[in-house]
Protein backbone atom coordinates (compact mmCIF):
# COMPACT_ATOMS: atom_id res chain seq x y z
CA UNK A 1 0.00 0.00 0.00
CA UNK A 2 1.03 3.44 -1.27
CA UNK A 3 2.64 5.37 2.34
CA UNK A 4 2.84 8.52 0.56
CA UNK A 5 0.45 10.83 3.39
CA UNK A 6 -2.87 11.97 2.33
CA UNK A 7 -1.97 15.65 3.38
CA UNK A 8 1.12 17.24 3.86
CA UNK A 9 2.05 20.71 4.78
CA UNK A 10 5.01 22.27 5.12
CA UNK A 11 6.04 25.96 7.17
CA UNK A 12 2.56 27.16 5.63
CA UNK A 13 2.00 30.56 6.05
CA UNK A 14 -0.96 32.68 4.31
CA UNK A 15 -1.05 36.40 5.42
CA UNK A 16 -4.61 37.93 5.06
CA UNK A 17 -5.28 42.05 5.34
CA UNK A 18 -1.85 42.81 6.42
CA UNK A 19 -2.65 39.83 9.97
CA UNK A 20 -1.03 36.35 9.58
CA UNK A 21 -4.02 33.78 9.17
CA UNK A 22 -1.75 31.15 9.18
CA UNK A 23 1.56 31.24 10.08
CA UNK A 24 4.23 28.02 10.06
CA UNK A 25 2.37 25.29 9.79
CA UNK A 26 3.79 22.07 8.99
CA UNK A 27 1.33 18.84 9.57
CA UNK A 28 1.21 15.47 8.42
CA UNK A 29 -2.23 13.41 7.88
CA UNK A 30 -1.99 10.26 7.30
CA UNK A 31 -4.16 7.97 5.47
CA UNK A 32 -7.41 6.66 6.80
CA UNK A 33 -6.53 8.88 9.94
CA UNK A 34 -9.50 10.73 11.49
CA UNK A 35 -7.81 14.36 12.44
CA UNK A 36 -9.57 17.13 13.97
CA UNK A 37 -9.02 20.82 13.90
CA UNK A 38 -10.04 22.62 16.68
CA UNK A 39 -9.06 26.15 17.74
CA UNK A 40 -11.21 29.70 18.93
CA UNK A 41 -12.88 31.74 15.98
CA UNK A 42 -10.47 33.29 13.64
CA UNK A 43 -7.86 31.03 14.25
CA UNK A 44 -7.40 30.25 10.91
CA UNK A 45 -8.78 26.56 10.67
CA UNK A 46 -10.81 27.42 7.46
CA UNK A 47 -7.92 29.57 5.89
CA UNK A 48 -5.82 25.95 6.77
CA UNK A 49 -8.39 23.98 5.10
CA UNK A 50 -8.57 26.08 1.69
CA UNK A 51 -5.28 26.36 1.28
CA UNK A 52 -5.13 22.29 1.75
CA UNK A 53 -7.83 21.97 -1.00
CA UNK A 54 -5.75 24.74 -3.47
CA UNK A 55 -8.39 26.98 -2.63
CA UNK A 56 -6.53 29.63 -1.57
CA UNK A 57 -2.12 30.14 -2.54
CA UNK A 58 -0.15 30.30 0.86
CA UNK A 59 2.38 33.22 0.84
CA UNK A 60 4.91 30.62 1.70
CA UNK A 61 5.26 26.71 2.13
CA UNK A 62 4.16 23.93 0.53
CA UNK A 63 1.06 21.70 0.20
CA UNK A 64 0.96 17.92 -1.08
CA UNK A 65 -2.08 15.63 -1.17
CA UNK A 66 -1.85 12.23 -1.76
CA UNK A 67 2.00 12.80 -2.66
CA UNK A 68 0.90 15.49 -5.15
CA UNK A 69 2.06 19.67 -5.27
CA UNK A 70 -1.74 20.74 -4.89
CA UNK A 71 -1.05 23.70 -7.51
CA UNK A 72 -0.36 20.53 -9.79
CA UNK A 73 -2.94 17.92 -8.10
CA UNK A 74 -5.81 17.30 -10.90
CA UNK A 75 -7.27 13.91 -9.61
CA UNK A 76 -10.16 15.72 -7.50
CA UNK A 77 -12.46 12.96 -7.89
CA UNK A 78 -10.63 11.28 -5.11
CA UNK A 79 -11.49 14.25 -2.59
CA UNK A 80 -14.77 14.97 -1.01
CA UNK A 81 -15.50 18.22 0.23
CA UNK A 82 -18.39 19.90 2.18
CA UNK A 83 -18.30 23.04 2.98
CA UNK A 84 -19.85 24.99 6.17
CA UNK A 85 -22.50 26.84 3.53
CA UNK A 86 -22.55 26.78 -0.13
CA UNK A 87 -23.28 30.21 -1.54
CA UNK A 88 -25.97 28.86 -3.34
CA UNK A 89 -27.94 27.53 -0.93
CA UNK A 90 -31.01 30.22 -0.50
CA UNK A 91 -34.50 30.08 -1.20
CA UNK A 92 -34.45 31.58 -5.09
CA UNK A 93 -31.89 29.14 -5.85
CA UNK A 94 -33.96 26.25 -7.82
CA UNK A 95 -32.28 23.12 -7.70
CA UNK A 96 -32.73 19.69 -5.97
CA UNK A 97 -31.27 17.63 -3.50
CA UNK A 98 -30.70 14.71 -6.15
CA UNK A 99 -29.39 17.70 -8.34
CA UNK A 100 -27.13 18.87 -5.96
CA UNK A 101 -25.84 15.14 -4.55
CA UNK A 102 -25.45 14.27 -8.54
CA UNK A 103 -23.41 17.34 -9.26
CA UNK A 104 -21.03 16.00 -6.99
CA UNK A 105 -20.45 12.82 -9.49
CA UNK A 106 -18.82 15.27 -12.05
CA UNK A 107 -15.14 13.87 -12.93
CA UNK A 108 -14.11 15.62 -16.32
CA UNK A 109 -15.91 17.41 -19.25
CA UNK A 110 -19.12 15.27 -20.24
CA UNK A 111 -21.29 16.80 -22.82
CA UNK A 112 -23.74 14.54 -22.08
CA UNK A 113 -24.54 15.29 -18.39
CA UNK A 114 -27.63 18.08 -19.35
CA UNK A 115 -29.78 14.78 -20.29
CA UNK A 116 -28.67 12.63 -17.47
CA UNK A 117 -31.43 12.67 -14.26
CA UNK A 118 -30.13 13.83 -10.93
CA UNK A 119 -31.49 10.45 -9.68
CA UNK A 120 -29.53 7.63 -9.97
CA UNK A 121 -29.21 4.22 -8.09
CA UNK A 122 -26.51 6.20 -6.53
CA UNK A 123 -28.14 9.06 -5.40
CA UNK A 124 -30.71 7.36 -4.26
CA UNK A 125 -27.95 4.99 -2.00
CA UNK A 126 -25.92 8.15 -0.17
CA UNK A 127 -29.17 10.27 0.54
CA UNK A 128 -30.22 7.11 2.40
CA UNK A 129 -26.96 6.89 3.91
CA UNK A 130 -27.58 10.03 5.31
CA UNK A 131 -31.70 9.77 5.63
CA UNK A 132 -32.31 12.38 3.34
CA UNK A 133 -34.07 9.86 0.78
CA UNK A 134 -37.27 11.35 1.41
CA UNK A 135 -36.24 15.05 0.44
CA UNK A 136 -34.69 14.63 -2.65
CA UNK A 137 -36.98 16.11 -5.20
CA UNK A 138 -37.17 19.35 -2.28
CA UNK A 139 -35.76 22.89 -3.28
CA UNK A 140 -32.07 22.59 -1.33
CA UNK A 141 -32.16 26.11 -0.48
CA UNK A 142 -36.36 25.35 1.50
CA UNK A 143 -34.43 23.03 3.45
CA UNK A 144 -33.12 23.33 7.41
CA UNK A 145 -29.93 23.78 7.89
CA UNK A 146 -29.29 20.21 9.42
CA UNK A 147 -31.08 18.84 5.98
CA UNK A 148 -28.38 21.23 3.71
CA UNK A 149 -25.76 20.06 4.99
CA UNK A 150 -27.05 16.33 4.53
CA UNK A 151 -27.19 16.90 1.41
CA UNK A 152 -24.08 18.61 0.60
CA UNK A 153 -22.09 15.48 2.39
CA UNK A 154 -24.41 13.23 0.59
CA UNK A 155 -22.83 15.09 -2.60
CA UNK A 156 -19.51 14.69 -1.42
CA UNK A 157 -19.66 10.84 -0.31
CA UNK A 158 -20.83 9.80 -3.86
CA UNK A 159 -17.47 10.75 -5.21
CA UNK A 160 -16.30 7.62 -3.07
CA UNK A 161 -13.69 10.08 -1.64
CA UNK A 162 -10.81 8.85 -0.22
CA UNK A 163 -10.23 12.23 1.77
CA UNK A 164 -13.19 13.72 3.30
CA UNK A 165 -12.55 17.15 4.20
CA UNK A 166 -15.23 18.65 6.14
CA UNK A 167 -15.65 22.54 7.17
CA UNK A 168 -17.62 21.97 10.95
CA UNK A 169 -19.95 19.24 9.80
CA UNK A 170 -22.42 19.62 12.81
CA UNK A 171 -22.67 23.38 12.83
CA UNK A 172 -26.59 23.44 13.08
CA UNK A 173 -27.25 19.96 13.04
CA UNK A 174 -28.88 19.07 16.47
CA UNK A 175 -27.51 16.42 19.12
CA UNK A 176 -29.06 13.64 16.87
CA UNK A 177 -28.09 14.51 13.86
CA UNK A 178 -24.35 15.15 15.06
CA UNK A 179 -24.01 11.43 16.44
CA UNK A 180 -25.40 10.22 13.44
CA UNK A 181 -22.93 12.10 11.31
CA UNK A 182 -20.13 10.44 13.53
CA UNK A 183 -21.66 7.21 13.22
CA UNK A 184 -21.43 7.68 9.29
CA UNK A 185 -17.62 9.00 10.14
CA UNK A 186 -16.99 5.61 11.98
CA UNK A 187 -17.74 3.43 8.98
CA UNK A 188 -16.21 5.50 6.25
CA UNK A 189 -12.82 5.32 8.70
CA UNK A 190 -13.34 1.37 8.53
CA UNK A 191 -13.01 1.62 5.22
CA UNK A 192 -9.92 3.41 5.07
CA UNK A 193 -10.89 6.86 4.12
CA UNK A 194 -9.13 9.72 5.30
CA UNK A 195 -11.02 12.53 7.44
CA UNK A 196 -10.02 15.97 8.40
CA UNK A 197 -12.65 18.06 9.59
CA UNK A 198 -13.06 21.68 11.89
CA UNK A 199 -15.02 21.38 14.67
CA UNK A 200 -15.68 23.56 17.57
CA UNK A 201 -17.64 20.06 19.32
CA UNK A 202 -14.29 19.71 21.58
CA UNK A 203 -15.88 16.67 23.51
CA UNK A 204 -16.83 14.90 20.11
CA UNK A 205 -13.66 15.49 18.69
CA UNK A 206 -12.02 14.05 21.74
CA UNK A 207 -14.07 11.02 21.66
CA UNK A 208 -14.30 10.17 17.52
CA UNK A 209 -10.72 11.46 16.01
CA UNK A 210 -7.68 10.26 15.59
CA UNK A 211 -5.48 12.68 15.96
CA UNK A 212 -6.54 16.33 17.03
CA UNK A 213 -4.77 19.59 15.48
CA UNK A 214 -4.96 22.70 17.70
CA UNK A 215 -4.69 25.76 15.61
CA UNK A 216 -4.47 29.25 16.65
CA UNK A 217 -2.16 30.58 13.45
CA UNK A 218 0.00 28.58 14.68
CA UNK A 219 -0.34 24.94 14.57
CA UNK A 220 -0.16 24.65 18.68
CA UNK A 221 -0.17 20.47 18.59
CA UNK A 222 -0.99 17.39 16.82
CA UNK A 223 -1.29 14.66 18.89
CA UNK A 224 -4.04 11.66 19.90
CA UNK A 225 -6.56 13.63 21.68
CA UNK A 226 -5.51 11.32 24.69
CA UNK A 227 -2.61 12.95 24.73
CA UNK A 228 -3.72 16.47 24.76
CA UNK A 229 -3.86 18.26 28.06
CA UNK A 230 -5.79 20.79 29.51
CA UNK A 231 -2.39 23.09 29.32
CA UNK A 232 -2.65 22.66 25.41
CA UNK A 233 -6.54 23.63 25.39
CA UNK A 234 -5.45 27.02 27.52
CA UNK A 235 -3.10 28.10 25.49
CA UNK A 236 -5.30 27.10 22.26
CA UNK A 237 -8.38 28.83 23.97
CA UNK A 238 -6.39 31.45 26.00
CA UNK A 239 -8.82 30.45 29.37
CA UNK A 240 -9.42 27.06 31.25
CA UNK A 241 -11.81 24.83 29.42
CA UNK A 242 -13.72 21.55 30.26
CA UNK A 243 -14.88 19.75 27.42
CA UNK A 244 -18.46 18.45 27.55
CA UNK A 245 -18.76 14.58 26.66
CA UNK A 246 -22.43 13.95 26.00
CA UNK A 247 -24.17 11.00 23.40
CA UNK A 248 -21.69 8.42 24.61
CA UNK A 249 -20.29 7.08 27.47
CA UNK A 250 -16.54 7.79 27.15
CA UNK A 251 -14.21 6.73 29.40
CA UNK A 252 -11.46 9.54 28.50
CA UNK A 253 -10.39 12.21 31.13
CA UNK A 254 -8.03 14.57 29.06
CA UNK A 255 -8.65 17.39 31.65
CA UNK A 256 -8.33 15.57 34.95
CA UNK A 257 -11.07 16.85 37.51
CA UNK A 258 -12.08 19.53 34.88
CA UNK A 259 -13.43 16.89 32.31
CA UNK A 260 -16.90 16.33 32.52
CA UNK A 261 -18.31 12.55 31.56
CA UNK A 262 -21.88 11.83 31.66
CA UNK A 263 -25.07 11.81 29.26
CA UNK A 264 -27.03 14.66 31.17
CA UNK A 265 -25.62 16.96 28.53
CA UNK A 266 -27.05 16.29 25.63
CA UNK A 267 -28.86 19.39 25.18
CA UNK A 268 -25.57 21.47 25.61
CA UNK A 269 -24.24 23.39 22.39
CA UNK A 270 -21.75 25.14 23.50
CA UNK A 271 -19.04 22.42 23.82
CA UNK A 272 -16.00 24.15 25.17
CA UNK A 273 -17.20 26.49 28.31
CA UNK A 274 -15.26 28.92 29.99
CA UNK A 275 -14.53 28.77 33.48
CA UNK B 1 -52.70 33.95 -43.58
CA UNK B 2 -52.85 36.12 -40.91
CA UNK B 3 -51.39 40.05 -42.00
CA UNK B 4 -48.50 39.66 -39.32
CA UNK B 5 -46.69 37.46 -41.74
CA UNK B 6 -47.50 39.62 -45.39
CA UNK B 7 -44.48 41.64 -44.37
CA UNK B 8 -40.72 40.17 -44.65
CA UNK B 9 -39.43 42.48 -42.21
CA UNK B 10 -42.49 41.29 -39.49
CA UNK B 11 -41.04 37.15 -40.36
CA UNK B 12 -37.72 38.66 -40.04
CA UNK B 13 -38.76 40.29 -36.64
CA UNK B 14 -40.42 37.08 -34.88
CA UNK B 15 -37.55 35.22 -36.36
CA UNK B 16 -35.30 36.95 -34.61
CA UNK B 17 -37.30 37.27 -31.58
CA UNK B 18 -37.76 33.57 -31.25
CA UNK B 19 -34.15 33.35 -31.30
CA UNK B 20 -33.40 36.00 -28.60
CA UNK B 21 -36.24 35.01 -26.86
CA UNK B 22 -34.29 31.28 -26.48
CA UNK B 23 -30.68 32.45 -25.62
CA UNK B 24 -31.25 35.32 -23.37
CA UNK B 25 -32.80 33.28 -20.55
CA UNK B 26 -30.23 30.69 -21.35
CA UNK B 27 -27.26 32.68 -20.54
CA UNK B 28 -29.62 34.77 -18.05
CA UNK B 29 -30.22 31.77 -15.92
CA UNK B 30 -26.51 31.07 -14.72
CA UNK B 31 -26.07 35.10 -13.95
CA UNK B 32 -29.17 35.45 -11.82
CA UNK B 33 -28.45 32.43 -9.96
CA UNK B 34 -24.72 34.07 -9.33
CA UNK B 35 -26.67 37.25 -8.19
CA UNK B 36 -24.83 39.19 -11.12
CA UNK B 37 -28.03 40.12 -12.86
CA UNK B 38 -27.11 43.73 -14.01
CA UNK B 39 -23.76 42.10 -15.43
CA UNK B 40 -26.41 42.53 -18.48
CA UNK B 41 -27.61 45.87 -17.71
CA UNK B 42 -24.28 47.13 -17.65
CA UNK B 43 -22.92 45.25 -20.94
CA UNK B 44 -26.26 46.62 -22.79
CA UNK B 45 -24.96 50.10 -21.35
CA UNK B 46 -21.05 49.21 -23.09
CA UNK B 47 -22.81 48.40 -26.07
CA UNK B 48 -23.98 51.70 -26.48
CA UNK B 49 -20.33 52.89 -26.56
CA UNK B 50 -19.93 50.22 -28.98
CA UNK B 51 -22.98 51.62 -31.47
CA UNK B 52 -21.43 55.19 -31.10
CA UNK B 53 -18.25 54.13 -32.32
CA UNK B 54 -19.50 52.36 -34.71
CA UNK B 55 -21.23 55.13 -36.05
CA UNK B 56 -18.42 57.64 -35.54
CA UNK B 57 -15.84 55.49 -37.48
CA UNK B 58 -18.56 54.11 -39.98
CA UNK B 59 -18.02 50.71 -39.11
CA UNK B 60 -20.84 48.05 -39.08
CA UNK B 61 -21.68 48.33 -35.27
CA UNK B 62 -22.75 45.43 -34.94
CA UNK B 63 -18.77 44.52 -35.25
CA UNK B 64 -17.57 47.40 -32.89
CA UNK B 65 -20.72 46.63 -30.27
CA UNK B 66 -19.34 43.25 -29.96
CA UNK B 67 -15.57 43.82 -29.51
CA UNK B 68 -16.60 46.82 -27.17
CA UNK B 69 -18.61 44.34 -25.09
CA UNK B 70 -16.50 41.53 -25.18
CA UNK B 71 -13.37 43.68 -23.62
CA UNK B 72 -15.75 45.18 -21.08
CA UNK B 73 -16.96 41.64 -20.11
CA UNK B 74 -13.46 40.01 -19.70
CA UNK B 75 -12.69 42.83 -17.90
CA UNK B 76 -15.19 42.85 -15.25
CA UNK B 77 -15.31 39.37 -14.75
CA UNK B 78 -11.65 39.73 -14.04
CA UNK B 79 -11.26 42.37 -11.55
CA UNK B 80 -14.52 40.21 -9.84
CA UNK B 81 -12.70 37.01 -9.67
CA UNK B 82 -9.48 39.23 -8.86
CA UNK B 83 -11.48 40.65 -6.27
CA UNK B 84 -10.20 44.16 -6.51
CA UNK B 85 -13.17 45.75 -6.20
CA UNK B 86 -16.74 43.98 -5.17
CA UNK B 87 -18.78 42.71 -8.03
CA UNK B 88 -21.66 45.75 -7.77
CA UNK B 89 -18.86 48.75 -7.66
CA UNK B 90 -17.29 46.77 -10.95
CA UNK B 91 -20.43 46.92 -12.96
CA UNK B 92 -21.50 50.59 -11.19
CA UNK B 93 -18.16 51.87 -13.03
CA UNK B 94 -17.98 49.58 -16.03
CA UNK B 95 -21.87 51.07 -16.68
CA UNK B 96 -20.96 54.42 -15.93
CA UNK B 97 -18.23 54.95 -17.74
CA UNK B 98 -19.19 53.55 -21.03
CA UNK B 99 -21.90 55.62 -20.49
CA UNK B 100 -19.92 58.92 -20.24
CA UNK B 101 -17.70 57.75 -23.04
CA UNK B 102 -20.97 56.70 -25.27
CA UNK B 103 -22.39 60.29 -24.45
CA UNK B 104 -19.04 62.14 -25.79
CA UNK B 105 -18.61 60.29 -28.87
CA UNK B 106 -22.27 60.39 -29.93
CA UNK B 107 -21.71 64.53 -29.02
CA UNK B 108 -18.64 64.19 -31.76
CA UNK B 109 -20.62 62.73 -34.02
CA UNK B 110 -22.81 64.99 -34.27
CA UNK B 111 -26.06 63.97 -32.03
CA UNK B 112 -28.31 61.05 -32.41
CA UNK B 113 -29.27 59.77 -35.32
CA UNK B 114 -32.75 57.46 -36.63
CA UNK B 115 -30.88 54.38 -36.81
CA UNK B 116 -28.99 54.78 -33.43
CA UNK B 117 -32.30 55.89 -31.33
CA UNK B 118 -33.34 52.52 -32.88
CA UNK B 119 -30.46 50.86 -31.48
CA UNK B 120 -31.73 52.45 -28.25
CA UNK B 121 -35.16 51.50 -28.00
CA UNK B 122 -34.46 48.53 -30.40
CA UNK B 123 -36.64 48.58 -33.54
CA UNK B 124 -38.02 45.20 -35.64
CA UNK B 125 -37.52 47.35 -38.93
CA UNK B 126 -33.90 46.98 -38.81
CA UNK B 127 -33.11 43.96 -38.52
CA UNK B 128 -31.22 43.00 -41.28
CA UNK B 129 -30.69 39.20 -42.99
CA UNK B 130 -27.47 39.19 -42.19
CA UNK B 131 -28.32 40.02 -38.54
CA UNK B 132 -30.64 36.95 -38.39
CA UNK B 133 -27.59 34.51 -39.82
CA UNK B 134 -25.48 36.06 -37.04
CA UNK B 135 -27.92 34.95 -34.62
CA UNK B 136 -28.89 31.60 -35.64
CA UNK B 137 -25.19 30.53 -35.65
CA UNK B 138 -24.57 32.30 -31.82
CA UNK B 139 -27.99 30.25 -30.89
CA UNK B 140 -26.16 27.06 -32.39
CA UNK B 141 -23.48 28.08 -30.77
CA UNK B 142 -25.02 28.86 -27.58
CA UNK B 143 -26.99 25.59 -27.00
CA UNK B 144 -24.06 23.60 -28.14
CA UNK B 145 -22.07 25.43 -25.48
CA UNK B 146 -24.55 25.11 -22.62
CA UNK B 147 -25.46 22.32 -23.27
CA UNK B 148 -21.97 20.44 -23.41
CA UNK B 149 -20.51 22.52 -20.11
CA UNK B 150 -24.18 22.76 -18.25
CA UNK B 151 -22.70 20.56 -15.16
CA UNK B 152 -19.71 23.39 -14.92
CA UNK B 153 -21.84 25.99 -15.42
CA UNK B 154 -24.32 24.65 -12.24
CA UNK B 155 -21.92 23.97 -10.17
CA UNK B 156 -19.78 27.26 -10.83
CA UNK B 157 -23.04 29.18 -10.51
CA UNK B 158 -23.94 27.19 -6.88
CA UNK B 159 -20.64 27.29 -5.29
CA UNK B 160 -17.36 28.39 -6.48
CA UNK B 161 -15.46 26.49 -3.78
CA UNK B 162 -17.46 23.33 -4.40
CA UNK B 163 -16.79 23.38 -7.79
CA UNK B 164 -13.03 23.86 -7.57
CA UNK B 165 -12.56 20.76 -5.86
CA UNK B 166 -14.36 19.01 -8.16
CA UNK B 167 -11.88 20.53 -10.56
CA UNK B 168 -13.71 22.35 -12.41
CA UNK B 169 -11.94 25.22 -14.30
CA UNK B 170 -14.25 27.88 -12.46
CA UNK B 171 -12.14 30.91 -13.81
CA UNK B 172 -12.41 29.50 -17.84
CA UNK B 173 -15.95 28.50 -17.28
CA UNK B 174 -17.07 32.90 -15.84
CA UNK B 175 -14.78 34.12 -18.93
CA UNK B 176 -16.64 31.81 -21.36
CA UNK B 177 -20.09 32.80 -19.85
CA UNK B 178 -19.15 36.39 -19.48
CA UNK B 179 -17.90 35.92 -23.70
CA UNK B 180 -21.30 34.59 -24.49
CA UNK B 181 -23.44 36.33 -22.41
CA UNK B 182 -21.41 39.82 -24.75
CA UNK B 183 -22.41 38.22 -28.71
CA UNK B 184 -26.02 37.17 -26.82
CA UNK B 185 -26.78 41.05 -25.30
CA UNK B 186 -25.14 42.86 -28.68
CA UNK B 187 -27.35 40.85 -31.56
CA UNK B 188 -30.47 40.74 -29.09
CA UNK B 189 -30.51 44.44 -28.64
CA UNK B 190 -31.20 45.19 -32.25
CA UNK B 191 -34.56 43.96 -31.48
CA UNK B 192 -35.25 44.75 -27.76
CA UNK B 193 -33.07 48.22 -27.52
CA UNK B 194 -29.96 48.90 -25.34
CA UNK B 195 -32.19 49.81 -22.67
CA UNK B 196 -34.44 46.56 -21.90
CA UNK B 197 -32.06 43.91 -23.21
CA UNK B 198 -31.36 43.19 -20.29
CA UNK B 199 -35.07 42.43 -19.17
CA UNK B 200 -35.40 39.59 -21.56
CA UNK B 201 -32.26 38.21 -19.68
CA UNK B 202 -33.56 38.52 -16.44
CA UNK B 203 -37.61 38.28 -16.63
CA UNK B 204 -38.19 34.92 -17.78
CA UNK B 205 -35.64 33.06 -15.45
CA UNK B 206 -37.32 34.75 -12.67
CA UNK B 207 -40.37 32.99 -13.56
CA UNK B 208 -38.46 29.68 -14.41
CA UNK B 209 -36.80 30.40 -11.01
CA UNK B 210 -40.47 30.34 -9.12
CA UNK B 211 -42.38 27.92 -10.96
CA UNK B 212 -40.01 24.51 -10.66
CA UNK B 213 -37.18 23.19 -8.00
CA UNK B 214 -35.13 21.94 -10.51
CA UNK B 215 -32.75 23.35 -12.41
CA UNK B 216 -32.46 21.64 -15.42
CA UNK B 217 -35.94 22.16 -15.42
CA UNK B 218 -36.56 26.45 -14.59
CA UNK B 219 -33.50 26.84 -17.39
CA UNK B 220 -35.88 25.02 -19.88
CA UNK B 221 -38.86 27.70 -18.72
CA UNK B 222 -37.26 30.34 -19.16
CA UNK B 223 -36.18 29.82 -22.44
CA UNK B 224 -39.81 29.07 -23.05
CA UNK B 225 -40.82 32.22 -21.55
CA UNK B 226 -38.57 34.11 -23.83
CA UNK B 227 -39.67 32.75 -26.95
CA UNK B 228 -43.53 33.30 -25.63
CA UNK B 229 -42.35 36.84 -24.27
CA UNK B 230 -40.75 37.70 -27.59
CA UNK B 231 -43.48 36.54 -30.14
CA UNK B 232 -46.95 37.78 -28.17
CA UNK B 233 -44.84 41.33 -27.66
CA UNK B 234 -44.08 41.19 -31.45
CA UNK B 235 -47.79 40.91 -32.32
CA UNK B 236 -48.81 43.09 -29.84
CA UNK B 237 -46.27 45.88 -31.07
CA UNK B 238 -47.61 44.77 -34.97
CA UNK B 239 -51.11 45.80 -34.20
CA UNK B 240 -50.91 48.41 -31.60
CA UNK B 241 -48.13 50.04 -33.21
CA UNK B 242 -45.97 50.64 -30.18
CA UNK B 243 -42.28 49.71 -29.88
CA UNK B 244 -41.26 46.08 -29.89
CA UNK B 245 -38.89 45.95 -27.16
CA UNK B 246 -41.23 47.61 -24.86
CA UNK B 247 -44.01 45.54 -25.28
CA UNK B 248 -42.04 42.04 -25.49
CA UNK B 249 -40.86 43.34 -21.37
CA UNK B 250 -44.25 43.94 -20.33
CA UNK B 251 -45.56 40.28 -21.59
CA UNK B 252 -42.54 38.90 -19.79
CA UNK B 253 -43.48 41.09 -16.73
CA UNK B 254 -46.71 40.24 -16.86
CA UNK B 255 -46.10 36.40 -17.25
CA UNK B 256 -43.88 37.38 -14.00
CA UNK B 257 -46.54 38.13 -12.01
CA UNK B 258 -48.62 35.20 -13.21
CA UNK B 259 -46.20 32.86 -12.24
CA UNK B 260 -45.73 35.22 -8.88
CA UNK B 261 -49.19 34.38 -8.19
CA UNK B 262 -49.97 31.06 -8.92
CA UNK B 263 -46.73 29.64 -6.64
CA UNK B 264 -48.62 31.72 -3.86
CA UNK B 265 -51.69 29.71 -4.56
CA UNK B 266 -49.62 26.67 -4.74
CA UNK B 267 -48.01 27.29 -1.71
CA UNK B 268 -51.71 28.14 0.32
CA UNK B 269 -53.30 24.89 -0.81
CA UNK B 270 -50.29 22.56 -0.10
Amino acid sequence: MDDTPAVELEDVSFTYAGSPAVHGVTLRIERGDFTAIVGPNGSGKSTLLKIILGLIKPDNGQVRVFGTDIERFKDWRRIGYVPQVATGIHAMFPITVSEVVAHGRYSGFSPFDFWRRGNGADVDGVLQMVDMADFKRRRIGELSTGQQQRALIARALIRKPELLVMDEPIAGVDVQGGEELYMLLRQLRAQGVTILIISHDVGAVMREAGTVACMNCTLLCHCPPQELTEDDLVRLYGFPVEVLHHGRHHDHHAHGEEAVRHDEFDQVTPHVHRH
Amino acid sequence: MPAILQYEFMIRALIGGLLVGALAPVLGTFLVLRRFSLLSDTLAHVALLGVAVGFAVNVYPTLTTFIAVTIAAVVMEVLRSRGRLPGDAVLAVALYSSLAAAVVVISAAQGFNVDLLGFLFGSILTITELDLWLLAGLAVFVVIGVTAFFTELAQASFDDSLARVSGIKVDWVNLGLAVLAAATITLAMRIMGVLLVGALIVIPVLVGQGVTNSLRTAFIVASLVGMFSAVTGLTIAFYQDIPGGGAIVLVAVAMLGVSMAWRRLRRRSS
